[in-house]
C-alpha cells in the first residue's frame, strides 16, 4: 500500500497524487463497468414474488388438521405463558364431548417479535409459523389476529423446529 | 453445584501467578477463586481506590471491562463488580464490594481505569449510586429530570400504564 | 443540526438571521434571545433563567416532575473559559445521517477546529437490563438480539455461554462448530455493513450498494439456517435451535467464494483509493495507552496495536481449534480501524472454511432440563463480537428469571472515546471518526 498524501506536498507529490487518483478513478469504474455484464440481484418486487424460504418465522398461525378441518389447538395456555411481550390471549371453550378448544384466539401482530417460541412450546403441533410477509393494513385493528385470520392449512414442508419435548428434530428435515 | 466438585477451576497462567502475587505481597487481602478461574477480591470501600491503584501498577490490570452493581435488596445492599484482565498475560479479577443501600456512595475508579468513567456515569443513572470524586457524574441514559433510578429493585414507575391491545399482564 | 455557519463579526441588528445555536462570544447565555434560547433546549427539558418564551409547548416531558433547571452540557462549559472570543457551540445529531443512529455530538467549535466533544446518548434507551429482569431465560435470547441488531447472533451466543456455564452444562460438538460458523458469517456481515457506511458518510455511496449486495447473499444464509434474517432466536442453551437445513454447507461456500470475489473490488473501489486514504489515514488517532485505559475493544483496539482477541486470549466455543491471526494495524487512526475490519473479513472466511471442513456429525443440541432454573450464582461470560468485547453478566437467585443481567456492550464504550478522540480534528472529520468507531445504538443506549 502506497503511503499517505501528506498534507503539505510539494508540486512533484502533488503530480503523485494526481497520478494515483486517476488511476483509482479508472479502477473504480472498471469495476463499475463490470457490472454491465453481471445479472441483477434484485427483483421488481410488485411484479415478481419473492420466495422466502418455507421455514421464515413471520407470524405463528394456527394450524387446521386436514382430516378433521378442525383446529390442533386444545387451548392448553402453554404459549400464552411463554410468549416473551405476553400477546396471545386464549379463551378455553369446552364441546360437547369435554375437548377443550379456543373459543377465541388472539395474537397481537403489532406487538408479536417472531421469536417463534409459541411454537416451539406448543405440545400438539398447533402452531406454525408461516412465511407469509404481506401484513400490511389500513387500521391498527387489524394488527389483532383472530381465530379465524390465524387459521391456516398448513401444507408442504413444515418448519422443522424442535417437537414434543425430549425429541429433537423428530421425523428430521422435510424434504 | 457442588462447590467442591471441581477443586481445581481451570485457571490460566497469568491468573495463577497474580494469585501467588497477591497472597505474597498482600497478606490482608484474602483472594477467592471463583468456580471460573478468576481470582476475586472482596474489599470494603474505603479500601477500593488504593487495592485498585495497586492492582493496575504492581499487578499489570489494565484494562476493565465491565463495572456494575447488583442491587441485593433484601440483604440492604448493593454489590458493586469490577472485572478486571490483564491484556499482556490474560490474568483475570473480579473486585467487589459492599456498599449500604441507604448510604449508596462509592468512591470512584475514574481517576484509576478511565473507562469506569462511563461506567459509573451508567450505574448512577440506573442505580443512584454516588461515586465520589467522579469528574462528571451526570446520567448518561436518562434524561435529568428522570425521578428515581430505575434498576433498583424497589422501583416503582409511576407512569400510567399503555394500553394494550390484547391483553393486560 | 448542520447549524455550522461561521459567524461574522458582531453586529447588531444581524443576530436573528444568523444565529441558530448559542454563540457565546457575545456575553452571557442570558442575554441570547428568548427564541435562540427555545432552540438551543435540545432535548425540551432545560430550564434557563429568566426564560421568558410564550408559544406552543413542545416539551414531551412536561408531565413528569420537574427538577430543578438544569443547564446544558457545554454551554456552560464553554462560558466559563474566559476570552474565548470564537468559540461557538454547535449540535451534531440526534438525527444526523452519518451518525449511525440517535446520537447527538455536542461540539465546541473555534472556526472549524474542535476544541471540546461531549457525546449525549440515550435516545434509543429501551430498558433492556430491565427487561431481562422481567423476561424469562427463554425470552431474553429473543431478546438480547435485539441489543446489537447487527450481530445478533453474537448476542445470543455470550448469554447461552453465560447461562451454560451457570447450569453446568455443555454444548455438543457440532454445537459449537455452528456457533463458530455463525458467528464469523455474523462478523463477515456486520464488517460488510461497516464497509457500506463508512463509505457512505465520507460521501462514497456506491461502495454502499456493493457491501449491501453481500451483506443480503450471508442474510439469506442466515434465514436458511434459522427462519430470520435479522433476529434469529437461534442459540439455545446446550446447542442451537436446529441443525443445519440440508444444503446449507453448499450455501455457505457459495457466499463464501463470492466474498473472495468481491473483497478485491472493493479494495479497488475505496480502500486504496488516494481521496479515501487522505480523508482517513492521520485522522482520529487513538494512542494504545488511551485505548486501552478507555475500554476500546475489538476492531478500535486492534488498530491501536493491542493484538488483543478474544478468540485468542480466553477462547470460548472452541476457537482454540482454528488456525487464524489477529490483525493488527499500529497506527491507530481511522484507515487503521478501516484496515483492521477488512482483513478480519478474510480471517473470518478462512475461519469458516475450516469449521464447514471440519463439521463433525452428531446431534446439534444437547439434553437439557425443558425449564431453565439455574442455581443461584453469578458469572460472567463474554465473546468478541464484530465490535469488540461483549460481555454478559448474570446474576440468578435460582428463580426462572435472571436477578439481573448486565450488558458490556463495547459500542458503549467506543462512543466515550468520543470525548477526546475528535478534538483538534474538523468537523467532517467526526463523521470519519463515528464511522471508524461503528457504534451500534441498539446496543450502545441498551
Amino acid at each position: 500500500m502506497e503511503a499517505a498524501v501528506t498534507r503539505n506536498r510539494s508540486f512533484r507529490d502533488f503530480l503523485i497524487y494526481l497520478y494515483r487518483a486517476a488511476r483509482a478513478i479508472v479502477l473504480g469504474h472498471a469495476v463499475t463497468l463490470k457490472h454491465l455484464f453481471r445479472r441483477p440481484v434484485t427483483i421488481r418486487y410488485p411484479e415478481e414474488e419473492y420466495h422466502a424460504t418455507p421455514w421464515h418465522r413471520t407470524y405463528p398461525a394456527l394450524v387446521i388438521d386436514e382430516a378433521t378441518r378442525e383446529l390442533k389447538c386444545t387451548a392448553c395456555m402453554s404459549c400464552e405463558r411463554a410468549c416473551p411481550p405476553g400477546i396471545i390471549a386464549i379463551e378455553r371453550a369446552q364441546g360437547e364431548d369435554k375437548k377443550t378448544y379456543p373459543g377465541e384466539f388472539w395474537i397481537d401482530m403489532l406487538r408479536c417479535m417472531e421469536c417463534g417460541i409459541c411454537v416451539e412450546v406448543c405440545p400438539f403441533d398447533a402452531l406454525e409459523m408461516v412465511p407469509e410477509y404481506k401484513m400490511t393494513a389500513y387500521h391498527p385493528d387489524d394488527g389483532i389476529f383472530d381465530k379465524e385470520r390465524l387459521a391456516v392449512v398448513v401444507r408442504g414442508p413444515k418448519t422443522p423446529w424442535p417437537r414434543r419435548k425430549g425429541s429433537y428434530l423428530e421425523g428430521g428435515w422435510p424434504t | 453445584m457442588v462447590e467442591g466438585d471441581k477443586a481445581q477451576p481451570a485457571m490460566n497462567d497469568g491468573t495463577r501467578q497474580v494469585l501467588e502475587a497477591i497472597r505474597r505481597d498482600h497478606p490482608d487481602w484474602q483472594p477467592e477463586v471463583t468456580r471460573w478461574g478468576e481470582v476475586q477480591l472482596r474489599v470494603g470501600r474505603e479500601d477500593l481506590q488504593a487495592v485498585a491503584r495497586a492492582l493496575r501498577d504492581d499487578h499489570g490490570f489494565n484494562y476493565c471491562p465491565s463495572e456494575t452493581v447488583v442491587d441485593y435488596v433484601k440483604e440492604g445492599r448493593f454489590e458493586l463488580d469490577v472485572r478486571l484482565f490483564n491484556l499482556d498475560t490474560g490474568a483475570k479479577l473480579v473486585l467487589k464490594s459492599d456498599l449500604p443501600r441507604d448510604d449508596a456512595t462509592c468512591p470512584t475508579l475514574a481517576g484509576v481505569w478511565a473507562t469506569c468513567k462511563w461506567h459509573e456515569r451508567e450505574i448512577w443513572d440506573m442505580f443512584g449510586v454516588r461515586f465520589e470524586g467522579h469528574p462528571d457524574l451526570r446520567r448518561v441514559f436518562l434524561s435529568e429530570s428522570f425521578q428515581g433510578y430505575p434498576l433498583r429493585k424497589d422501583f416503582v414507575d409511576a407512569r400510567k400504564p399503555r394500553p394494550r391491545l390484547v391483553r393486560q399482564r | 443540526m448542520g447549524g455550522a455557519r461561521t459567524r461574522p463579526e458582531p453586529q447588531t441588528g444581524a443576530r436573528e438571521n444568523v444565529i441558530e445555536l448559542p454563540v457565546l462570544a457575545e456575553g452571557s447565555v442570558e442575554e441570547i434571545s428568548g427564541r435562540t434560547r427555545q432552540r438551543a433546549r435540545f432535548r425540551g427539558d432545560f430550564e434557563y433563567p429568566g426564560d421568558d418564551f410564550e408559544g406552543p409547548n413542545v416539551n414531551r416531558w412536561q408531565y413528569l416532575p420537574q427538577t430543578p433547571p438544569v443547564e446544558d452540557l457545554l454551554v456552560e462549559e464553554v462560558r466559563e473559559i474566559e476570552g474565548n472570543e470564537r468559540e461557538m457551540v454547535m449540535n451534531m445529531g440526534p438525527q444526523h445521517p452519518s451518525t449511525h443512529g440517535v446520537l447527538r455530538c455536542v461540539l465546541g467549535l473555534r472556526g472549524e477546529a474542535i476544541t471540546r466533544c461531549r457525546p449525549d446518548i440515550g435516545y434509543l434507551h429501551r430498558c433492556h437490563e430491565k427487561l431481562n429482569e422481567l423476561w424469562s431465560y427463554q425470552g431474553t435470547i429473543a431478546l438480547s438480539d435485539r441489543l446489537d441488531y447487527l450481530a445478533a447472533m453474537t448476542n445470543e451466543l455470550a448469554f447461552v455461554l453465560a447461562v451454560e456455564k451457570l447450569l453446568e452444562i455443555e454444548p455438543t460438538e457440532r454445537a459449537d462448530y455452528i456457533r463458530v460458523i455463525c458467528s464469523e458469517l455474523q462478523r463477515i456481515a456486520s464488517h460488510l455493513l461497516f464497509f457500506g457506511t463508512t463509505a457512505l458518510d465520507l460521501g462514497a455511496v456506491t461502495p454502499f450498494l456493493h457491501s449491501f449486495r453481500e451483506r443480503e447473499a450471508v442474510y439469506d444464509v442466515f434465514e436458511y439456517i434459522s427462519g430470520a434474517r435479522l433476529l434469529y432466536n437461534y442459540m439455545r442453551f446446550g446447542g442451537v435451535r436446529t441443525d443445519f437445513p440440508p444444503g446449507t454447507d453448499k450455501k455457505i461456500r457459495e457466499v463464501l467464494d463470492l466474498l473472495e470475489n468481491r473483497l478485491p473490488e472493493y479494495h479497488d473501489l475505496l480502500s486504496y483509493n488516494p481521496i479515501f486514504a487522505v480523508r482517513t489515514q492521520g485522522v482520529g488517532v487513538l494512542s494504545r495507552d488511551d485505548a486501552i485505559a478507555w475500554g476500546a475493544a475489538g476492531p478500535v483496539l486492534r488498530g491501536s496495536g493491542v493484538a488483543y482477541d478474544l478468540r485468542k486470549a480466553d477462547p470460548y466455543s472452541g476457537y482454540e481449534k482454528f488456525d487464524f491471526k489477529v490483525c493488527v494495524e499500529e497506527s491507530g487512526d481511522v484507515w487503521a480501524r478501516f484496515m483492521v475490519r477488512m482483513k478480519e473479513i478474510e480471517e473470518s472466511i478462512k475461519i469458516i472454511r475450516q469449521a464447514l471442513d471440519g463439521l463433525p456429525e452428531g446431534d446439534a443440541r444437547g439434553q437439557v432440563p425443558r425449564f431453565i432454573k439455574p442455581p443461584p450464582g453469578e458469572v460472567y461470560a463474554r465473546v468478541e463480537g464484530p465490535r469488540g468485547e461483549l460481555g454478559c453478566y448474570v446474576v440468578s437467585d435460582g428463580s426462572d428469571k435472571p436477578y439481573r443481567c448486565h450488558w458490556r456492550t463495547p459500542s458503549f464504550h467506543h462512543v466515550s472515546l468520543l470525548e477526546f478522540v475528535p478534538v483538534g480534528h474538523l468537523v467532517a472529520d467526526v463523521v470519519a471518526i463515528i464511522g471508524s468507531m461503528d457504534p451500534v445504538f441498539g446496543e450502545v443506549d441498551k
